[in-house]
């Protein structure tokens, strides 16, 4: 799962190019500094490209954010599975209604 | 009784006791700078992040108390993050101040760790040409960050009397 970390200019430019040598000031695709010289000549616009590819990377996985934060914990699903019976029922009933709460696209 | 800090009373506050004689162990002056923009990188060497203080020692006998505080981000799993300091002397010859690789602190963490990072270090620089001191970071692995989220890093050089 893409962390929102993981939306930077660097981690877009990483993306293109993983042993990139490269240093970006404040998240700005105009504050670039190529250690290497950018031997493969990327351009902002690729690296906007990759960055907004991975933002829609990052959204499609927002349904898998949203479940986490409701699904039961797991020392309930432990409980859940060594008690059987009604208390599996129950939780298992619990992850349904998340899961049809935030369906994934 | 001389070179110990003592006998504070009615003197001047923050003010350290001078060795007797002279200016030994006298603050003669504090500098500091901060710096709000968050720095991403990938790189093999240290390099510099934004923050750095410039001082110009009174002697050439003078030491020079850096500190420097700021917080990290490791980029990946399994990493470390190197910080060291740096001298440039009159914009000129550049010294690491730590060891070659390892700086003079590092830490490791995984993807999403963030932590603060602080260094101090007691420097005899033996000039009294414009000294810089850079901080500078570097990640083993992959890219690394410093001043998370454009929060304020701090340099502090104080200079003090031999």
């Amino acid at each position: 799962m893409i962390r929102e970390d993981e939306l930077s200019i660097i981690s877009a430019i990483v993306n293109i190019k993983s042993d990139a040598q490269v240093t970006v000031l404040g998240d700005d695709v105009n504050r670039i500094t190529w250690s290497d010289g950018n031997p493969t000549n990327i351009t902002k616009e690729q690296i906007l490209a990759k960055q907004a590819e991975l933002q829609a990377e990052y959204d499609t996985q927002q349904y898998q954010r949203d479940r986490i934060k409701e699904y039961p914990k797991v020392v309930d699903c432990i409980h859940a599975l060594l008690d059987g019976g009604a208390t599996l029922t129950d939780l298992q009933a619990k992850r349904t209604a998340v899961k049809d709460k935030y369906p994934k696209p | 009784m001389s070179g110990i800090i003592s006998d504070n009373v009615a003197r001047s506050t923050g003010l350290i006791k001078a060795a007797s004689g002279g200016a030994a162990g006298k603050v003669l002056q504090c500098v500091t700078d901060s710096y709000s923009t968050e720095v991403q990188q990938q790189t093999t060497s240290f390099v510099d992040v934004g923050l750095s203080v410039a001082i110009t020692c009174a002697t050439t006998s003078s030491k020079v108390l850096v500190i420097m505080h700021t917080t990290g981000l490791q980029g990946v799993n399994n990493q470390f993050s190197y910080w060291t300091i740096e001298r440039q002397v009159d914009g000129g010859s550049d010294t690491n101040l730590g060891h070659a690789t390892l700086g003079l602190t590092h830490a490791r963490g995984d993807r999403a760790f963030i932590g603060p990072t602080s260094m101090i270090y007691l420097d005899s620089p033996s000039t009294t040409s414009e000294i810089t001191y850079f901080f500078q970071h570097r990640g083993s692995v992959s890219w690394v960050g410093s001043h998370y989220k454009s929060g304020k890093a701090i340099v502090t050089a104080t200079e003090i009397g031999a």
